[in-house]
C-alpha cells in the first residue's frame, strides 16, 4: 500500500491532520508525522531529519511499497527534498514528493490508498483534491473581488485567493489542440494552480489532452480559476490571449480545409507540385514507420519498468523538440505548431500517470502499459463529435507511437516502403535518406503532402526517372493503401479515385510516356551539336552510383556533379577512404572513360550527420557548410581528397569545391591537396598529380571575385539553386518567401553573366550544374550566355539535348540579350516560356509536314 | 594552504559574527517576512560550533558535512535548509581533505553556492540570499584568476556579496516569505542576503587573520 507522510511547520498541524486522516479511514492508513523542530525556543519549522525518519518508518513496514510526502508550505517543501537527499539511495525511488494541498490531498491519498490503488491513483487523487472545492465554492466566487492587484491584497491572502475569470470561446475551431497548447504553455509559466470549468466538467489547466477533451467549441462559455502566488497575473495572461483568439487567426481555414476544397468535383483531381514528369497509376502504398508489435510482459521490478517508460517520454520528447526546430527553420513556426501540441499529448502527466498505474496495478511492461493508457485517450479525442477535434486523435497516436518505437529500440526515422505489389508511394515528405533506400523497382510513382520540386524528394525523383508530385496536401495522408490512384507528375496532378475509365486512359499515357521515354533515350545518345555547329556538353548530376544506368541511357556524357553528400548518410562513421576509393573507381569505370565530377562533401547545419556532432547554428545555410566545413575538420575531408586524388590516377576524375565565398579557402585547399600529395607519393600510392579542380560559383562574394577564384582552378560549375538563395536573400525552404528563390531572378541571371565573362577572360570552362540546366525553358538563355556545359538530373538530359539540336548560336545569343534586359523573374519566364511553345510548334510542323 | 583550522576559525567567527548582529538580521525580517532569521540563523551556528568542539580533527568533509545537518536540524526556517544543503554539497567537494588551495577554496563555495541554488530554485534578481552568492563567488574566482594573493580575494569576495546584499533594496522579492508582499517588498534589505555577506565578511576576516599569524 502507498504510505503518507506529512510534513508542517507545526506539529500539532502535523498531529491533527493525522487525527482526522485516521478518523475517516479507520486505522487502514499507513501514516507518519514530521511536525514542527525539537528546538526548545523555536518549535515552528521544519527538520529534514525528522522528515527522513518519518518516511524510513514507512518504508521498512512490509505492507508498504510507496511514500507520497504531503506538506504545508516554505521551508517544509524543502525540508522535504532535503530528506530525500538524506535518504539512502537505494528508498529514494520509493519516495515521491507530492503537491497536493496538505488536509484536503492527505484525506483524499489516504481513502485512495486504504482502497489499495496504485501509486499514480493516489497521487492524481491527492493532486485533484482541490477540485470539489473548488467547484462547491464556485458559487461564491461572485463576492469575490476580481483580479485584485496582488500588492492590494492581504499578503496572507495572496496565496489562497482564488481568481475567476469567464470567457466566452472567441476562436472558430473551438479550444482545439493550438489553442489548448498555447494556453497550457502561458500556465505552466505562472505559479498558479487553473482549472476550467465546461459544462459542469473542471480539469487542471496543465493537461493537453483533458483541456482538448473537454470539446470546447466557438462561443462555448469557460470559467477559468486561479489560485496561488501568480493568481491574478495568470489570470490577466489568459484573459490577454482570449483576447487575442486564443493566438489563431480570425479567419481560421485549416490547412485540410483548404486541400478539400482543392480536390475538384469530377473524379477527385488534386493539384500538387509538378516533382518529376512521367505519368502512372497503380494500388497506392503508405511510406511509413514499421509497426510496433506487442507483446504483453508481466515485468516483476515495477519501478525499472516505469523509468524505463520515462526515459522514452522523454527521448521522444526530444525527438519532438528536434522536429519542432527543424521544421521551423524549413517551413516555418505555424506548421511546427503540431509538434508543440504533441510534446504537450504526450508529456501530459495524466497520461504518464495512466501508463505508469498500469505498470503498477497490472504489472505490465512499459510498452503495452502505454499503449493502453494511449488508446484511452485516442478514445476520448476520436469520441468527441467536433470532426476537427476528432482528428486530433491521430497526432496523439502518431506521437504515442514513438514511444512505441522507442522502447522497441526502433530508430526514430526509420520508414519502410513495403508493397506487396509494385505501388505509387505516399509520404508527408521524402527525405533523401528514404529515397536512397527506396525499392526503386517497385515504385511507380509518388505523391507527397509536403515538399515542393526543388525538395531533396523531387531532386532525387527526376534522378531516378520517377514520376512524382509533391505538396498536395494533407489529403495524400487519407488515401487508404491498395486503393488505385493515378499520377501525371509533368502537369502535378494527382487521381485520388480515379474511375475504370479514367485507370484505362491513365495506363495508356503511361504506355505512351514509357515509349516516348525509350526513344527520345536512344536519340539522346548523340551529342548536342547546336545548328551551328557548337558542342555543349551535357552531363548528369548523381547521388549514387545506382543513378548511372539511367544517366548513361539517357544521353550522360558523364557526371558533372557526383553529390557525395550520399556516401555519408544514414551511417554510424563517415566512409573511410578505402572505401571511398572503390565507390569512386566503380562510378568512373562504370562511365568508360567519360568524366566524373566529384562534389566534396556539402554538408553542414542544414544537412547534419549524426556522427558529426555538429554545433546547432541559428542560420545553418549561413554556417559552416561545404568547403568552409570540410577545411576546419581536416580528418572528415582528408580521406575524401585522398580517395579522388588516388581515383583519379587511373580515371578521368575531377574534383569541384562547395560553399566557396573567399579566395584564401581555395589557396587552402591546394595546401593541402599538395600535403596529401606528397603522403601520398612517400606511401608509395599512385594518385594525379594534376588532378583538375574546379569551384563551385553558389555564393555573391565568388561572383564578384570569380576572377581571382579563376586563376586557382581549371573550372567553373555555377550551382544556381544555392546562388538564387543567397542572391536573393531568401530560403528556398521557407514557403512564405520560396518564391523568390529564382534561376530566373534578374540578378541571378547577371551573376551567370559575369561567371562567364571572368572564366572566359581566365581561360577556363564555365558549366552550370543547378536545377536550371535541366530546364529546357532555359537552354537557349543559357546557351545564348555562353555556358559551356551543362549538367542535369539524368531524366531531363534527352530533352535538353534535343532543345540544343534545335537552337542556332545567334538565336541563342539573341534571347539572352533580350532577357538580359528584361526587369522581373516573371516577365523573363513568361518569354522564354513564348520562345519554348514557338520552338514546340515548329517542331511539330516539321514533323507533320 | 587553508587547513581545518582555518575553517573552524570561520565557523566560530561566523557564528560570532551572527549573533552580534541577530538583532540586526531579526529587524530587517520583521519588515519583510516573519522575524526570525535572526534567532535561527545565530542558534544554528552556535549549534554548528558546538558540534564541531566535540568532534575535533575531522577531515574538512565530515566537518562540513556535520555542519550542514546541525543547521538543517537547528534553524528551523528556510534559511536553516538552505545553508544546510551549502555545507552539504560543500563537504561533498572538500571530501577527505586536510587542506585546501585557494582553487579548491572556490570549487567548495561554488558547490556550495549551487546547492543554495538547487534547493532554493532561486535566480539572481529574486531577492534572496543567492544575490549575495553569485557576484561573491564570482569576484573569488576573477581575483585568483587575476593572481591575487587569497586575503585580498576574500576581501574582494565579502566586498561583493555586500554590494549584492545592497542590491536587494530596490527589488521585488519573487521567492520565499517576502514575495507574498509583493511590491511592498521593495526598499527593504534581504535578510538572507545579510547573513550572507555577514559569513562572507567573517571567512575574510578569519583568513586575514590566519595570514597576519604566519606573518
Amino acid at each position: 500500500m502507498i504510505g503518507l507522510v506529512i510534513v508542517s511547520h507545526s506539529a500539532q498541524l502535523a498531529e491533527g491532520v493525522r487525527e482526522l486522516v485516521e478518523q475517516v479511514v479507520q486505522g487502514g492508513a499507513a501514516i507518519a508525522v514530521a511536525g514542527g523542530t525539537d528546538i526548545p525556543d523555536a518549535p515552528i519549522g521544519t527538520d529534514p531529519a525528522k522528515v527522513a525518519a518519518a518516511i524510513e518508518s514507512l518504508l521498512i513496514r512490509p505492507e508498504v511499497s510507496d511514500v507520497l510526502v504531503l506538506m504545508d508550505l516554505g521551508s517544509a517543501i524543502m525540508s522535504a527534498e532535503a530528506a530525500f537527499d538524506l535518504l539512502p539511495e537505494a528508498m529514494r525511488s520509493r519516495v515521491h514528493l507530492c503537491e497536493a494541498p496538505l488536509v484536503e490531498g492527505a484525506l483524499a491519498a489516504a481513502v485512495r490508498a486504504k482502497i489499495g490503488g496504485s501509486l499514480a491513483e493516489v497521487y492524481a487523487e491527492a493532486r485533484d483534491a482541490l477540485a470539489p472545492k473548488i467547484e462547491q465554492l464556485a458559487s461564491w466566487q461572485h463576492l469575490l473581488p476580481a483580479a485584485v492587484p496582488l500588492a492590494e491584497a492581504a499578503p496572507e491572502q495572496a496565496d489562497r485567493e482564488s481568481v475567476e475569470l469567464t470567457i466566452v470561446v472567441p476562436n472558430q475551431l473551438g479550444l482545439h489542440a493550438r489553442p489548448a497548447a498555447r494556453l497550457v504553455t502561458l500556465v505552466a509559466q505562472y505559479d498558479a494552480r487553473v482549472t476550467l470549468t465546461h459544462d459542469g466538467r473542471t480539469v487542471p489547466a496543465t493537461s493537453l489532452n483533458r483541456l482538448v477533451t473537454l470539446g470546447v467549441r466557438q462561443h462555448d462559455v469557460l470559467v477559468v480559476r486561479a489560485s496561488g502566488p501568480d493568481a491574478s497575473a495568470v489570470i490577466e495572461a489568459i484573459e490577454a490571449l482570449a483576447l487575442d483568439n486564443f493566438g489563431d487567426p480570425i479567419e481560421v481555414t485549416e490547412p485540410t480545409e483548404i486541400i478539400a476544397a482543392a480536390v475538384s468535383e469530377e473524379g477527385d483531381v488534386v493539384v500538387g507540385a509538378p516533382a518529376s514528369e512521367g505519368v502512372a497509376v497503380g494500388p497506392a502504398f503508405h511510406l511509413r514507420a514499421p509497426a510496433i508489435e506487442l507483446e504483453e510482459g508481466v515485468v516483476a521490478d515495477t519501478a525499472a519498468e516505469r523509468q524505463r517508460l520515462r526515459e522514452a517520454v522523454a527521448a521522444v520528447m526530444e525527438q519532438l523538440r528536434t522536429l519542432r526546430a527543424e521544421t521551423t527553420r524549413r517551413v516555418g513556426a505555424a506548421e511546427a505548431g503540431i509538434f508543440d501540441a504533441q510534446m504537450l499529448m504526450i508529456g501530459d502527466r495524466d497520461l504518464l500517470d495512466a501508463a505508469e498505474e498500469a505498470i503498477e496495478l497490472r504489472r505490465l511492461d512499459a510498452a503495452s502499459a502505454w499503449n493502453l493508457a494511449l488508446r484511452a485517450v485516442v478514445a476520448r479525442y476520436r469520441a468527441l463529435d467536433d470532426p476537427y477535434l476528432a482528428r486530433r486523435a491521430e497526432d496523439v497516436l502518431d506521437a504515442g507511437q514513438r514511444v512505441l518505437r522507442h522502447l522497441a529500440g526502433v530508430p526514430a526515422d526509420a520508414l519502410l516502403f513495403d508493397p506487396p505489389e509494385p505501388a505509387i508511394l505516399v509520404a508527408t515528405d521524402l527525405r533523401p535518406s528514404d529515397v536512397a533506400r527506396l525499392p526503386a523497382g517497385r515504385v511507380l510513382g509518388i505523391i507527397t503532402a509536403e515538399g515542393g520540386v526543388t525538395g531533396h524528394g523531387a531532386i532525387l525523383a527526376r534522378s531516378l526517372g520517377i514520376p512524382a508530385v509533391t505538396g498536395v496536401g494533407a489529403v495524400a495522408l487519407t488515401i487508404a493503401d491498395g486503393q488505385i490512384v493515378g499520377l501525371d507528375g509533368g502537369a502535378g496532378h494527382v487521381w485520388l479515385a480515379p474511375d475504370a475509365q479514367t485507370i484505362e486512359q491513365l495506363r495508356q499515357r503511361r504506355e505512351r510516356w514509357l515509349t516516348e521515354r525509350s526513344e527520345s533515350r536512344k536519340r539522346a545518345q548523340a551529342p548536342a551539336r547546336l545548328r551551328s555547329g557548337e558542342t555543349i556538353e551535357v552531363a548528369a548530376n548523381i547521388n549514387l552510383p545506382g543513378e548511372l544506368e539511367t544517366a548513361l541511357l539517357n544521353g550522360a556524357e558523364g557526371v558533372g556533379l557526383f553529390r557525395t553528400e550520399f556516401l555519408y548518410f544514414e551511417r554510424e562513421a563517415p566512409p573511410s577512404e578505402e572505401e571511398q576509393l572503390e565507390i569512386y573507381r566503380d562510378a568512373a569505370r562504370r562511365l568508360d572513360g567519360r568524366p566524373l565530377v566529384i562534389r566534396t562533401l556539402d554538408v553542414g547545419g542544414d544537412k547534419p550527420l549524426p556522427y558529426l556532432r555538429q554545433p546547432h547554428e541559428p542560420n545553418p545555410f549561413l554556417g559552416q557548410r561545404g568547403l568552409r566545413y570540410c577545411l576546419d575538420h581536416p580528418g572528415l575531408f582528408r580521406p575524401q581528397m585522398r580517395a579522388i586524388l588516388r581515383a583519379a590516377a587511373d580515371y578521368p576524375v575531377r574534383v569541384m569545391f562547395p560553399m566557396v565565398s573567399r579566395w584564401e579557402e581555395l589557396v587552402m585547399v591546394d595546401a593541402l591537396i599538395d600535403e596529401i600529395c606528397a603522403e601520398l607519393q612517400a606511401e608509395g600510392l599512385p594518385f594525379d598529380e594534376d588532378l583538375q579542380r574546379g569551384v563551385m560559383i553558389e555564393t555573391p562574394s565568388a561572383v564578384l571575385i570569380a576572377d581571382h577564384l579563376a586563376r586557382l582552378v581549371d573550372f567553373f560549375s555555377i550551382g544556381t539553386n544555392d546562388l538564387a538563395q543567397y542572391i536573393m536573400a531568401a530560403d528556398r525552404d521557407n514557403a512564405a518567401v520560396a518564391n523568390l528563390v529564382s534561376a530566373y531572378q534578374p540578378a541571378v541571371l547577371r551573376a551567370i553573366r559575369e561567371t562567364v565573362e571572368a572564366g572566359r577572360a581566365a581561360g577556363i570552362k564555365v558549366s552550370l550544374c543547378g536545377e536550371m540546366a535541366g530546364d529546357p525553358k532555359a537552354t537557349a538563355l543559357l546557351i545564348g550566355l555562353g555556358i559551356d556545359a551543362l549538367s542535369m538530373s539524368p531524366a531531363a538530359i534527352p530533352l535538353v539535348k534535343e532543345r540544343i539540336r534545335r537552337l542556332d548560336m545567334a538565336e541563342a545569343k539573341r534571347i539572352a540579350a533580350l532577357t538580359l534586359e528584361m526587369s522581373s523573374a516573371e516577365e523573363i519566364e513568361a518569354y522564354l516560356s513564348d520562345v519554348e511553345q514557338t520552338e514546340l510548334a515548329a517542331k511539330r510542323m516539321e514533323s507533320e509536314p | 594552504m587553508i587547513t581545518t583550522a582555518d575553517m573552524e576559525a570561520w565557523l566560530q567567527r561566523a557564528a560570532d559574527v551572527l549573533e552580534e548582529n541577530k538583532g540586526y538580521l531579526t529587524e530587517l525580517d520583521a519588515a519583510i517576512g516573519d522575524a526570525d532569521h535572526g534567532v535561527n540563523i545565530a542558534r544554528g551556528f552556535a549549534a554548528v560550533v558546538q558540534k564541531l568542539a566535540a568532534q575535533p580533527g575531522q577531515p574538512l568533509g565530515p566537518m562540513f558535512k556535520s555542519a550542514g545537518m546541525t543547521l538543517m536540524s537547528t534553524v528551523g526556517g528556510a534559511s536553516g535548509m538552505l545553508y544546510g544543503n551549502f555545507f552539504l554539497k560543500a563537504a561533498n567537494v572538500a571530501g577527505d581533505r586536510q587542506a585546501l588551495t585557494p582553487a579548491e577554496l572556490l570549487a567548495v563555495l561554488e558547490a556550495g553556492r549551487d546547492g543554495i541554488v538547487q534547493r532554493g530554485r532561486a535566480e539572481p534578481g529574486d531577492k534572496t540570499m543567492i544575490d549575495a552568492w553569485t557576484p561573491a563567488v564570482d569576484a573569488l574566482k576573477e581575483a585568483l584568476a587575476a593572481g591575487q594573493p587569497l586575503p585580498a580575494a576574500l576581501c574582494a569576495t565579502a566586498a561583493a556579496a555586500e554590494a549584492g546584499m545592497r542590491a536587494t533594496i530596490p527589488m521585488q522579492a519573487r521567492k520565499g516569505r517576502a514575495s507574498y508582499l509583493g511590491e511592498r517588498s521593495i526598499g527593504h534589505q534581504d535578510p538572507g542576503a545579510t547573513s550572507t555577506y555577514l559569513i562572507l565578511r567573517a571567512l575574510a576576516d578569519a583568513l586575514a587573520d590566519e595570514d597576519a599569524k604566519q606573518a
